[in-house]
């Protein structure tokens, strides 16, 4: 209650948003300027796909709407489209369809982040207190820890894919758990697992490889290896394969969705060729292919495979741990502490532990070889927000100590302070913050500084602050405010509840 | 779905397991291997893909088939055993055109590579299980397959470092026999006539000798022959190759001081400003660590680095100063790269405006053993689950290579990196129009390959055939009846840029072939009326 009580709190006076039913007219040098709901084009993709959706009734874009999605439209079949999975905006959907008739279409698409947000943060504790043993006050901290100490917090309150993936994956990993305990419902958790993995599919493509470790953790606890007296049994759960129907309809569906856009069931949103590449070389002019073996040509070198190397592995990771405009730990200094407690989490690694860490691990290496480790104009390391999840559940690892707990938890609280006042300037100003290889021709900040310099000029993206409370305080006043009353809970949460281990 | 295996039967066939011999079950995939891995790289024609290899191949065929054979032909930058290992092959103009007699001799090394591996793991964790999983980490490595398809000399270094290593493991850590540390003397030697990383080896182990018998609290007189025996064996090669350079080209440090050296080239690098690693600590670091997480795989490189830290916490003080051994070639890359005697481009760091983004990232692989006895660590401190998720890992890495994602990087530096050998029109149509004679080209620069010309080395006139090397840049057609210029090399300043030379050679000859690079001449009628005459 406590955690849904402080994600509806503090989600709702940060939600990015402006008041009305916005138009494809509404957004190009307008909506999509900074600190507005718009600004980047993650977000404005996947919400004009919502607006496709519910006002066409189609995945297809028109000339208006894919102009103002520009540069993440697709061409193909005669058609635009967004480059991005469906996934996001289909769960948008009914909140679009509902803020429509309040006349508040986009707060009300964005108001969508948050459920996924909160439920991942349920999910941190609900991991914590059950699977890890700890005690509800490690469950809270790790929940509060990813939810307001991490640079996650700005991405619940517009509509981009990671906090969706983080809870299918966090859910799907806690469901593999509850499957293994062989209760009356397993047959129900092993459905929700595939099911997770459909629909993580669904909202973000390199999500199959991301899951990976859950899924293999799935198949491994499936196996069951008993010895017996005379004989070795090996038991094959064949719940496993029975559920995965739910996996094949939803994928299916997915495919041939692919192959009635696209032409091919194998082609994927965003391996068809972009609206960009396609003018740069002179392809396409007033909606027409000029040469449609040059386009075939550009086509068959497109696949989503190409988008990750090897070759940018070290380049990715320096940029994703230590870049001074997305370095992890300079964001969220609070996941020191996480290093630690993984560590300690070594010295005894069982099974799930493995799994955990090998999520974390899988993480960093899809997104540190992929050809834009910094996501491109973005707050903080974004690729990354599910090792924040599960960087968050390896803190109480660290502080599973009775010797120094004061002094420990004081460390903890200096480095939530710190952390959550960087994620909190992020969630109430911008996402738009570029790599430094861009800011410094552009004579910009390139990190969180530049938030600052938003918020001393009370320029915020928060539909809360903007609408009802900017003609009272001024914005850093109000960030002071939420800031003051996030420290309290937190500490309510270190200091006030006993911290023990089951 | 239930699985019931009678404990009978299968302890019956646990008990033959245990039975195998995995020595010979070793020997017998690391031979099926590297038969398999050489028969696709022949299909692929990427045997001799690295201009160096032709080059080693040539100088062995040289010592027994040139115009002026002899052991001289050795010469003196390159470290002569991986030339004279080849030798019994290489009279055979099949085994020495395909690139098949380099390929034999890194093949067996390559075997007893991934034999050795299998016997130091078992030394270092006495675990024959984890030796096997070491044996298969390295003898799986794509790179390492590789490596042992084609003449370089990488394998048979790693062969000798592995037996020296093995020798000097077992003196250390199983009763100090002087047998055993001569042995590993005696390999050090060999590797020290191998490559020039094997002199590092015999300085580390000479280091770890002394380091390991002053903590044993060992009688200074006692480490001082332990010293001498040792030293006197493996410093043996160092002398060697030092004399040799002194009596056969006046300079006992040509390898390192004349224009053909390592060094030399790399002041070329430096002067485009081109050679990052240059005074550059971390840079060399990173450089060298990427090449060899490359090399390995990342999949496997992470569970190595793991294992390995694993190990530096878990195990005795003398496993760890001898396991120092496997991490010799880390430090010598490192230390090389630094001071500007080596040069490393691998496309994951080195800056995209460079001439080149790819070249001599083979010696990454010199570090897969020391990758793969950790790797076999980790997974020896695993839980069984997280063993399957090794093992998936393992199989994992061979699955990004057909998707895209990595590449077999040193086969590719052979292939497209600046490490490939040119393959030039002008080769190919030698081929077809040479007919007899000498032929005179300068082979350092290697834009014409000689084995793909089909000429017989006895016909080539090269820097290497004294006198008739230096008389043909006065009198170029008493002897040669074929002259290949290449551009910027000796021949073409010598014979094309002098205005004079360049009117006796075409007095002489006729330009039968012209390429931008390349000019080819043949021996005219005036000429041969002349030579009749």
């Amino acid at each position: 209650m406590f955690i849904v009580l402080l994600g509806i709190v503090f989600y709702s006076v940060t939600l990015r948003g402006v008041p009305g039913n916005p138009k494809g007219s509404d957004i190009k040098n307008n909506l999509d300027q900074n600190t507005k709901p718009l600004e980047l084009s993650p977000e404005r993709g996947r919400y004009i796909l919502t607006m496709s959706l519910a006002e066409n009734m189609s995945l297809s874009l028109t000339p208006e709407l894919a102009d103002a999605a520009y540069p993440d439209t697709g061409y193909s079949e005669g058609k635009y489209y967004i480059l991005f999975a469906p996934g996001v905006s289909l769960f948008a959907l009914p909140f679009y369809l509902l803020g429509r008739s309040l006349n508040l279409a986009q707060v009300a698409t964005f108001a969508v982040m948050p459920f996924f947000a909160i439920g991942s943060m349920i999910v941190l504790y609900k991991l914590s207190t059950n699977l890890l043993k700890f005690s509800n006050s490690a469950g809270l901290v790790s929940a509060i820890t990813f939810g307001f100490a991490s640079t996650a917090w700005s991405y619940a309150t517009t509509l981009y894919q990671h906090h969706v993936t983080t809870f299918f994956i966090l859910s799907a990993f806690y469901a593999v758990w509850k499957y293994k305990q062989n209760l009356k419902s397993s047959y129900l958790w092993a459905v929700y697992v595939w099911f997770a993995y459909a629909l993580a599919i669904l909202v973000d493509y390199p999500n199959a490889m991301l899951m990976a470790p859950v899924m293999i953790y799935f198949g491994l606890v499936s196996l069951k290896f008993k010895n017996l007296k005379n004989k070795f049994v090996f038991n094959f759960n064949p719940l496993i394969i029975v559920s995965s129907i739910i996996f094949l309809v939803i994928t299916g569906l997915h495919l041939y969705s692919n192959y009635v856009h696209y032409g091919d069931w194998k082609r994927l949103s965003n391996s068809i060729v972009s609206v960009k590449t396609l003018q740069d070389k002179k392809v396409l002019s007033k909606a027409k292919i000029k040469s449609q073996e040059e386009f075939k040509k550009i086509e068959s070198e497109k696949t989503a495979a190409s988008f990750f190397r090897e070759t940018n592995l070290p380049r990715g990771l320096s940029i994703l741990l230590a870049g001074p405009d997305k370095g992890i730990f300079l964001f969220s200094p609070i996941f020191i502490l996480a290093i630690l407690g993984i560590w300690k989490a070594l010295k005894k690694v069982t099974l799930e532990i493995g799994i955990l860490l090998s999520l974390i691990i899988v993480n960093f290496l899809l997104y540190a070889s992929f050809g834009d480790p910094w996501g491109g104009w973005a707050f903080g390391p974004r690729y990354l927000i599910l090792s924040m999840s599960l960087f968050a559940l390896f803190i109480p690892f660290w502080m599973d100590n009775k010797k120094y707990s004061v002094l420990k938890k004081t460390i903890y609280m200096i480095l939530f302070s710190i952390s959550s006042a960087i994620s909190l300037v992020g969630a109430l100003t911008t996402n738009a913050i570029p790599p430094k290889t861009e800011a410094i021709p552009l004579g910009t900040k390139y990190n969180f500084l530049r938030n600052f310099d938003f918020l001393l000029d009370n320029k915020s993206s928060s539909y809360v602050y903007n609408t009802f409370i900017s003609n009272f305080v001024s914005l850093p006043t109000f960030y002071a405010i939420c800031l003051g009353l996030l420290l309290i809970a937190a500490c309510a949460i270190i200091y006030g509840v006993p911290y023990k281990r089951k | 779905m239930e699985l019931i295996l009678p404990k009978r039967k299968i302890q019956h066939i646990l008990t033959r397991l245990k039975g195998l011999n995995l020595e010979k079950v070793v020997i017998c995939l690391s031979v099926l291997f590297s038969l398999v891995a050489i028969g696709f790289f022949l299909s692929q024609d990427t045997l001799i893909a690295y201009g160096d290899s032709e080059s080693h191949l040539n100088i062995s065929k040289r010592v027994i088939h040139g115009l002026t054979p002899g052991f001289a032909q050795l010469g003196g930058i390159w470290l002569p055993l991986p030339h004279l290992l080849m030798l019994p092959f290489i009279w055979n103009d099949f085994l020495w055109r395909t690139g098949l007699a380099g390929a034999i001799v890194s093949s067996i090394s390559y075997i007893v590579s991934g034999f050795m591996i299998y016997k130091i793991t078992e030394i270092l964790f006495k675990d024959k299980l984890v030796s096997f999983v070491a044996f298969l980490v390295f003898s799986l490595n794509l790179n390492i397959l590789y490596m042992q398809s084609t003449a370089m000399t990488e394998l048979p270094l790693m062969a000798f470092f592995l037996l020296s290593t093995y020798f000097f493991f077992k003196y250390l850590l199983k009763g100090e026999m002087l047998m055993n540390l001569t042995i590993a003397a005696f390999f050090a030697f060999c590797a020290s006539l191998s490559r020039y990383d094997g002199w590092f080896l015999v300085l580390a182990e000479s280091a770890i000798l002394i380091v390991h018998h002053l903590l044993q609290r060992s009688k200074l007189r006692d480490i001082e022959g332990r010293f001498i025996v040792f030293g006197s064996v493996a410093f043996l090669g160092i002398a060697l190759w030092l004399l040799w350079d002194y009596l056969i080209l006046g300079d006992p440090f040509y390898f390192t001081s004349s224009q053909f050296s390592a060094k030399s080239q790399q002041q070329g690098w430096l002067a485009k400003g081109q050679l990052p690693t240059y005074h550059d600590l971390g840079l060399s670091f990173i450089y060298y660590t990427t090449t060899v997480m490359s090399n390995a795989g990342i999949f496997v490189f992470a569970a190595s680095v793991i294992g390995f830290l694993r190990f530096l916490f878990a195990k005795r003080l003398p496993h760890i100063i001898a396991s120092g051994l496997l991490m010799v070639p880390f430090v010598f890359y490192v230390l090389t790269l630094y001071i500007g005697q080596s040069i490393l481009f691998i496309p994951h760091i080195t800056p995209s405006n460079f001439e080149w983004t790819l070249f001599n990232v083979r010696y990454g692989t010199v570090m897969i053993p020391a990758v793969a006895v950790f790797a076999a660590f980790a997974f020896m401190k695993s839980s069984n689950p997280v063993r399957v998720v090794l093992t998936a890992l393992f199989i994992a890495q061979f699955a990004l290579y057909p998707i895209g994602y990595s590449k077999v990087i040193s086969l590719t530096d052979g292939v497209e990196g600046l490490s490939s050998a040119k393959k030039v029109d002008a080769q190919y149509w030698l081929a077809e129009n040479y007919d007899h004679g000498l032929l005179l080209m300068d082979d350092y620069k290697r834009i014409t390959s000689v084995i793909r010309s089909r000429v017989p080395m006895q016909n080539i006139i090269y820097i290497g055939s004294r006198p008739y090397w230096e008389e043909s840049f006065v009198t170029p057609e008493k002897y040669a009846r074929w002259i290949i210029l290449q551009k910027e090399d000796i021949l073409w300043e010598k014979l094309y840029d002098d205005k004079v030379m360049q009117g006796r050679l075409f007095k002489y000859y006729e330009k039968v072939y012209t390429s931008p690079e390349i000019l080819i001449f043949k021996r005219n009628n005036i000429s041969a009326q002349l030579t009749r005459d």
